[in-house]
Parts: C-alpha cells; sequence; structure tokens
C-alpha cells in the first residue's frame, strides 16, 4: 500500500514538473516567436514603405524630374543645380523641378504629418547639408558599403520606441543627372533611405498576442502547479508522518526487528541493542536465530515461520539469549509486510522484553504455591493435631482408668492386705506412667514456645548410656539392652538431663517396636568430625521407608490404625529432635522395614564447647554463677575450670563497665564476684569495687579480690569479703568464694506486685527452713534477706 | 462356672478387670492380643469376651466381628471396652455386633453388675 502510494505521488510530481518546464520553454519560444513575427511585420511594412518611395523616386527620375507650381510648400529646391529648375508655362505659371531627392523629402513631410512616418533620404555626403545621416544611419550607411543588404531595429529614442529600416540607393543613370558630379558611377552606394516608424503599434498588436499565449500557458502552469503542489504538500506532510512514525519506532519501549523474506534483518531499532546486547551493525543482514537459545524446539520455529509465511500474523513467546549468554523472555507478534500487489515483502517482528514479567509471574506462582504447601501442611497438622487428640484421649484414659478402677476397688471392696498393696503400687505406678504423659505435652510446649533451658556441661556419655540402659534393662526381660562403647570417647558438652531423655525415648521405643523380644544394642562411637555419635539399634517392627521422614514430626506416629496401642504420645521423637538439635547435634534414623530400626544421634565433642565458650556463657542466663572480673584471659580460664570442678558456673568479664553491667542490670545477682584490681579501660578495680558497694542492689554481693597488690587493708575497708594475693593456690580461691557465698546473706530481688505472690514466696522459703527478714516492702519491690547456712545456688533458684 | 476371656494389651487394665470380677466365681482367661485371644475362643469356648478396642494387630472391633460373623462363636457374649464415648464409636461398637460396650475409664463395680445381669439374660434365653 505505502510503496504504491508512494510511486503514484513522485510520478505525478516528476510530471507536473517536466510539464512545468516544458511549459516555460514552450512559453519562452512562443513569446520569442511572436516578438520576432511582429518585427518582421514592422519590416515588411518598413520596406513597402521603402519600396514606394524608391518606385516613386524612379518614376520621377523616369521623368527627369516632375514640375509642380511653385507654392509655399514647393519653393524651388536650392540644391538642385539645373538650368531648367524653374520654368514659366505659357500662361505664365512658374513650374519648378521637383527631383527625386526633394520629391522624396516632401512626401516625408506629408508621411511624417499624416502617418508618424519618417522618410529620411542620406547620404554620406549629402548635397543638402540637412540630409546628413545621424548615427545609425551612418553605420548602417558603412554596413552597406560593406555589402549589407539592408538594416534595421528597434531603436529607443525618449519615452517611444521607433522601428528603423534603412536599405541603400545604389547609383543609376538617372541619377548621375544630379549626383555626377559627386563622382558616383551606376552600381555605386549613393545613400539611403531610412524609414522610421513608432512601434507602438506592433508593440501593442504583439503584447495582446504574447498575452493570449501567456494566458494559455498560465492556465497550463497554474494546473501543473496546482497538482504538484497538492502531491508536493502530500509528499511533505507523508514525510513528516513519516519521520513521526520513524521516530516512535526509534523510541518504541518494545524492540521491533524487520527481515526480508529470507529472513535476513533489515532493520532494528535502538531497543534491540538494549536488550539483547547486539548493536545495530551486528545484526543487520544477519538472522534473528542468532538470538536462539536452543530452549525451544524446532516444531516451534517451523509453526512460526509457517503462520507468516502464509501471511498471517504470529503471536508467542520467544525464550531468547543475549550477546552475553544471559537467558530472557520475548512476547512476539510478527506479521508480514505486502507490496502494492500483494507480495509478502518483509517481515516485521515487534517483541517485548517480558523476562521481568516471567520472573514475577513464576514468583508469584511460586509464593501462590508455596503458601498452598504451607496450608497443606497446616491442615496436616491440624489433622494430626486431632489424631493427637484422640491418642491423647486413649492414652490419659488407660492410666485414669486404672487409678480410677483400683481406687474405687480399694474403697467398695474389702481387700487383703497384700492386694491393696499391688492396688495400690498400679495405681502409683500408672499415676506416674500419666505424670510422664503430661511432662512430654509440657516439654513439646516449651520446646515449642522457645522456653527450654538447657543446662550444659562436661559429660562422660558412657556413664549416661549406661545409667540409662540399666533402667530400661529393670522394665524388660524379654529384651537385652547391650552397650558398646568404643574406647577414648571424648567427653561431651551437653545436659545430663535432657540426655538422659532422648536416650529413655530411644530405648523405651525400641522395647515397645520389639515385641517380640531380642537384643538392643547401644553404640557409642567418636565420629570424625569432632562429635561422638550414639546408635541405638533394633530388631524389632522396623519403619517403612515411606514414614522415616515425617517420623521426627511431632504427632506422628508410625501406621496410626494399628499401632496406637504400643502406646505413646506421637511426641517423643519430636522432642528427641527438638532436643538434639539444641545440643548441637544431628539425629536420623536406618531402617528396614520388619527388620529393625537404627535411631543414631550425633553431639558435639567438648572441643567444640571451648570454640563457642563465650557464646554459650552470654547465652546461657538463668543459671547463678560467680562472675569472674579479669583482663588477663588465662588467668581467668583457670579460675573458671578450678571453680568448675567445685561445681560453680561462672561468667567472665574483662573491664569494669561490663562487670557493673552484668552484676547490676542482669536479672540475677552474682553469687560472688571475684574482682581483679588492675583492669584496662575506664574503670579500675577500686572503682568498681567502690560502685559495688554504693548500689543497694550489689552492696551484699561477696567480693573476693583476687590482685598482685598487697592492698588487703584498703580492701577490707571497702568491704571486700576476702582478699587473694596472686599466686594463690586453686583450693584457695574455691575455699575463699565457697565462704563467702555461704556466709554472705544472699539478697534476692523480686519485682513482686502484690501480696499474695510476697506471701507465697515467704511461705515457700520458710517451708524450706530459712527465716525471711522483709527488709524493704515497696509497691513494687520487695527484697528479702534469706538468713545464713544457704547451700550455694539458693538465691538463684528463688529468683 | 462361666468362663470369660479378658482382652486387653495394657496390663494394667487386664488386672483391673481381673481384680473386679474374681471374686465373683469365674472362670477368667487372659489374652493381650487379638490373635491370642482368637486362638483362646477356638480352645476355650468362653461364654463371654470382654474385649479392648484398640490393640495391636487385631482390632476390638475385628475380633468382634469375626466371631458374631462366625455361627459357632455368634453366641459369645462380648463387651467392648471403648476409649471414647462418641457416637461413633457407639454405632461403631453396634454395627460389629457388641452386646455391651464400656466407656473407660469405668467402674470396676458396674463392670461386675453388667457381666452379671447379661449371663443371667443368657441363661434364662438358654432355659
Amino acid at each position: 500500500m505505502k510503496n504504491n502510494f508512494f510511486s503514484t505521488t513522485r510520478f505525478i510530481i516528476i510530471i507536473c514538473t517536466l510539464l512545468v518546464i516544458v511549459a516555460i520553454v514552450l512559453m519562452k519560444s512562443e513569446i520569442d516567436g511572436i516578438k520576432a513575427l511582429f518585427q518582421k511585420v514592422a519590416l515588411d511594412s518598413a520596406k513597402s514603405h521603402f519600396n514606394t518611395i524608391v518606385i516613386m523616386r524612379k518614376w520621377n527620375s523616369l521623368h527627369d524630374g516632375v514640375y509642380v507650381p511653385v507654392t509655399p510648400q514647393t519653393e524651388p529646391n536650392p540644391y538642385l543645380e539645373d538650368p531648367l529648375r524653374e520654368v514659366e508655362t505659357t500662361d505664365g505659371m512658374i513650374l519648378t523641378k521637383v527631383n527625386p531627392a526633394y520629391m522624396t523629402r516632401l512626401i516625408a513631410d506629408i508621411a511624417n504629418q499624416d502617418l508618424d512616418l519618417k522618410f529620411h533620404i542620406t547620404s554620406l555626403k549629402p548635397l543638402n547639408p540637412n540630409n546628413a545621416a545621424d548615427q545609425w544611419e551612418r553605420q548602417a550607411l558603412e554596413s552597406f558599403e560593406e555589402g549589407a543588404k539592408s538594416n534595421y531595429g528597434i531603436l529607443k529614442s525618449g519615452t517611444k520606441r521607433d522601428f528603423r529600416y534603412m536599405a541603400p540607393l545604389k547609383v543609376e543613370n538617372e541619377c548621375l543627372q544630379c549626383h555626377a558630379k559627386q563622382g558616383y558611377q551606376v552600381g555605386d552606394i549613393r545613400g539611403g533611405i531610412s524609414v522610421t516608424m513608432p512601434y507602438e503599434p506592433f508593440q501593442r498588436a504583439q503584447d495582446q498576442a504574447i498575452l493570449i499565449s501567456l494566458s494559455r500557458y498560465i492556465i497550463l502552469l497554474m494546473f501543473a502547479a496546482a497538482v504538484g503542489t497538492y502531491f508536493g504538500r502530500k509528499t511533505i506532510f507523508t514525510e513528516k508522518e513519516m519521520r513521526k512514525l520513524t521516530q516512535a519506532v526509534e523510541q518504541s519501549a518494545n524492540s521491533v526487528v524487520i527481515t526480508d523474506t529470507e529472513g535476513r534483518i533489515v532493520y532494528v531499532n535502538p531497543k534491540v541493542e538494549e536488550v539483547t546486547g547486539y548493536s545495530a551493525a551486528e545484526v543487520i543482514g544477519k538472522n534473528p536465530h542468532i538470538l536462539k537459545s536452543g530452549e525451544q524446539g524446532v516444531e516451534f520455529y517451523q509453526e512460526m515461520w509457517e503462520t507468516i509465511g502464509n501471511g498471517k500474523e504470529w503471536h508467542g513467546t520467544f525464550h531468547n539469549k543475549k550477546k552475553n549468554g544471559d537467558m530472557f523472555w520475548e512476547k512476539a507478534s510478527i506479521a508480514p509486510v505486502r507490496d502494492h500487489r500483494g507480495t509478502i515483502t518483509n517481515y516485521i517482528a515487534i517483541k517485548e522484553d517480558i523476562t521481568k514479567l516471567k520472573e514475577a509471574t513464576e514468583e508469584r506462582e511460586r509464593l501462590i504455591n508455596e503458601t498452598r504447601q504451607a496450608l497443606e501442611q497446616l491442615k496436616e497438622v491440624d489433622h494430626l493435631k486431632s489424631e493427637l487428640v484422640n491418642v491423647v484421649s486413649h492414652e490419659l484414659r488407660t492410666p485414669l482408668t486404672s487409678i480410677l478402677g483400683f481406687s474405687e476397688l480399694l474403697l467398695r471392696k474389702s481387700v487383703g492386705e497384700a492386694k491393696t498393696k499391688k492396688y495400690l503400687t498400679t495405681i502409683h505406678n500408672e499415676a506416674v506412667r500419666l505424670t510422664g504423659l503430661i511432662n512430654s505435652f509440657l516439654d513439646l510446649q516449651k520446646i515449642e514456645a522457645g522456653r527450654f533451658e538447657f543446662k550444659k556441661q562436661c559429660l562422660d556419655i558412657g556413664e549416661t548410656v549406661r545409667n540409662c540402659i540399666n533402667v530400661y534393662q529393670a522394665q524388660s526381660d524379654r529384651h537385652a539392652l547391650v552397650l558398646v562403647l568404643e574406647e577414648d570417647i571424648p567427653l561431651v558438652w551437653a545436659d545430663p538431663d535432657r540426655l538422659t531423655q532422648v536416650l529413655g525415648n530411644l530405648l523405651s521405643n525400641a522395647i515397645k517396636y520389639s515385641p517380640a523380644g531380642g537384643s538392643i544394642e547401644v553404640n557409642v562411637s567418636s565420629g570424625p568430625t569432632a562429635e561422638v555419635k550414639i546408635a541405638v539399634r533394633d530388631h524389632g517392627l522396623g519403619i517403612p521407608e515411606d514414614a522415616q521422614s515425617t517420623l521426627f514430626q511431632p504427632f506422628y506416629r508410625v501406621d496410626n490404625s494399628d499401632r496406637r496401642q504400643i502406646g505413646g504420645t506421637g511426641l517423643g521423637l519430636a522432642i528427641c529432635q527438638k532436643i538434639i538439635h539444641a545440643l548441637g547435634g544431628r539425629i536420623w534414623v536406618q531402617s528396614v522395614h520388619g527388620l529393625g530400626s537404627t535411631f543414631t544421634f550425633t553431639l558435639p565433642d567438648v572441643t567444640i564447647q571451648r570454640e563457642t565458650n563465650m557464646k554459650e556463657e552470654v547465652r546461657v542466663a538463668a543459671e547463678p554463677f560467680i562472675l569472674i572480673v579479669e583482663d588477663d584471659r588465662s588467668t581467668a580460664d583457670i579460675f573458671k575450670e578450678t571453680l568448675a570442678t567445685a561445681g560453680y558456673t561462672t561468667r567472665i568479664v574483662d573491664n569494669g563497665p561490663a562487670a557493673l553491667a552484668l552484676a547490676i542490670t542482669e536479672q540475677m545477682l552474682p553469687l560472688a564476684i571475684i574482682l581483679d584490681l588492675v583492669l584496662v579501660g575506664p574503670l579500675d578495680g577500686w572503682e568498681v569495687l567502690r560502685r559495688l558497694k554504693q548500689d543497694v542492689r550489689t552492696k551484699n554481693v561477696p567480693v573476693i579480690i583476687s590482685s598482685c597488690l598487697e592492698k588487703s587493708q584498703e580492701g577490707l575497708e571497702l568491704g571486700v569479703t576476702d582478699y587473694l594475693v596472686k599466686p594463690f593456690p586453686p583450693d584457695k580461691l574455691v575455699e575463699s568464694v565457697r565462704n563467702a557465698v555461704q556466709t554472705a546473706n544472699g539478697v534476692v530481688e523480686l519485682p513482686f506486685t502484690t501480696q499474695k505472690i510476697e506471701d507465697e514466696v515467704k511461705g515457700l522459703l520458710e517451708s524450706k527452713g530459712f527465716a525471711v527478714q522483709e527488709i524493704i516492702n515497696r509497691d513494687d519491690l520487695l527484697v528479702i534477706f534469706i538468713d545464713s547456712a544457704l547451700p550455694g545456688k539458693i538465691g538463684g533458684d528463688l529468683a | 462356672m462361666p468362663k470369660i476371656l479378658v482382652v486387653d494389651d495394657e496390663p494394667a487394665l487386664r488386672f483391673l478387670i481381673i481384680a473386679s470380677l474374681e471374686d465373683e466365681g469365674y472362670d477368667l482367661l487372659e489374652a493381650e492380643d487379638g490373635f491370642q485371644a482368637y486362638d483362646l475362643i477356638i480352645a476355650e469356648r468362653p461364654e463371654m469376651v470382654i474385649l479392648d478396642v484398640m490393640m495391636p494387630g487385631l482390632t476390638g472391633y475385628e475380633l468382634c466381628k469375626m466371631l458374631k460373623d462366625n455361627p459357632s462363636t455368634s453366641k459369645i457374649i462380648i463387651i467392648l471396652l471403648t476409649a471414647k464415648a462418641q457416637l461413633k464409636d457407639r454405632l461403631a461398637s453396634q454395627q460389629v455386633g457388641a452386646d455391651y460396650y464400656l466407656t473407660k475409664p469405668f467402674s470396676p463395680l458396674e463392670l461386675n453388675e453388667v457381666v452379671a445381669s447379661l449371663l443371667q439374660n443368657r441363661r434364662e434365653i438358654i432355659s
């Protein structure tokens, strides 16, 4: 369409231009023709005047002049030398001879008067000086002598234009009558007659003719100009449009690629470079498949070429590759371009980079999926929880039934002593079982709420396992519990109570799920990466493979329908996993269904603990401790180890401000403070001591000075409990700490608000045999002095 | 001396049931799971089975249905012990043809009375 339009327009414009040029050329030549024609007419007219004169002169000269009466108009010719110039007729009339020259002059006078026509007979050598030639005539005469036949031209004289014609007069026989004396011979050019006539009439006629001709051409030109202008303007307009469109394509936010029918790129807009990294120069002439990522199959491209080859638009999404290798998604629409005959000449592809969109969509889908999965999991958890309610219902009812049943029997029936004891034993055991179940629940609740406390310490794992095995062996005579302990097992860093809980759970599972009895081995070995591995292996029912991954989920129990009665809450392994993770280990299961299971867990050995020592100290908070203020780390470590062997937990700080912070702002007061006097930083030991003793909260915390300075007197004046001069033996430190803790009045600060709680606390303390003296009782603060001889940790337990 | 089989995987509960009934002059047998119970029923032909519902292997419902579907054992009186007292558990008990059901926790004296009256009814029907 567009090509068609452009070719037609261009053609019309060219025709119009040609037309104008031809018209102008023709017009010019026609005007010239008209001008020449009218000059010719003027010339002929002048010639005929001239000829008339010449003929009349000839006639005159043939008659050797004619005589006319002398009148004022016809005075005798003074230049005529003729004896018969005047003759008298018989009747007395005087006649004078009029020779050709005179006659010419006379006629010229009349012509001049009547026709505005001037005849001038002249010569280079005139007899009559009045007949002298003017300049133009002189030139003409001279040209005649050189052979010219005539001379003419349009001359301006003042405002009017004259047509002048001049031809020579040749000497003839007759002429010699008068001019022989001038030396002429026949055939000589004696002179000439010039005819001068006004050119105005010719000019007018010529102008009119030119006007008529011109008007025709003007109409033609106007037409051509109109057509040309119309299409020309249209072209200009279209070009503007084209510029706009080109600009639009160039600035488009979409990639625009134009190819020929072979698929070679002929145009790309700047966006293409921006998106693909290929410059226009790099891609022009190439096939767009340089962008192919290879992610989309041959059929995909075949389908595309087929569609656009058939003249249809194709829409689709390419997964393409940039110059730098990055992949990107392009949503493309490709359309064929046809010429005015309908033949496909090009293909235009408009492509939008939808990588971000795609990513966003995928992200959204991923989120939706995740949400859906989370929802499924929630549903699953919900389902498991209602399962749990059933299980718990069963698990709670079983011991309750025994307790209620036997107590009812005891109440209602009179039973013998032996039976009574048996019944009561059963009641007791079932109550214990119920307690254990409830504890499991509480443990899980605590773990899930993040309130589980771990009291980690160095442990001989072998010892712990042996104790557990002894307990569980006593519960079953059908199972043989075997301990396989590798030599030189390192100490582990763990909480013994929780470890016992995990081991107990695994052992009781092993027993429960080996209904046929058999051996249960506990294998303790040291792993390659500073860890100790404990494996509990049974030869019981085993666990189906599909259940193994979900085994550690809370509330999960294998094959609920027929294993429910085996007991348990479905919480044991979940609790185990959480405990082991909290202790820094891993737990997993290997099992062959029907052949038994092996539950294995690891614990970090004590070397790991040393690396994380400081962190642990900060994290394990709610435990009574001895505060060591010592800027020499190795000294501090010796104190720590020494006190650890005596059962004290310690916390170490190396500067004054940290010591005060830990001593004052922590929820729990230190049992005692071991203070070095020489400290780095803004506060030295003396200053720390002064502040501790000034603060009502800390003034009763025993302070033991450990210093190289022998200034015990000053120390004691400031209220220190003991003053140790370095170096001193470890025993002395332990003894000093023990004395300080035991003799000091433990001060516990409790933010209680109600009298009831105060009373409860007092009651609790008093029930344990402590004398309680209330010294401050404000609304929000109760400070209780606890009397001496307290075991070391009681203050902390209370807090 | 009527023979009564007590089936429960919980030793404490078997003990409770036996303690509830032992002074009433019954011949009390024990089984700790469904399969063991079935073998004993075939061998001993008890007049009554007190059957816990939740047991490993063969559940109480399944065993009850087996016994009631078999003409040679369908006359045996079956008391089901369920942990739940929901409607669907009662319906399940009826569907498997149990003669009576008790919900844990149950009263030993009530059990005693139920056992006695069910045996009494059976004797009246037979005579």
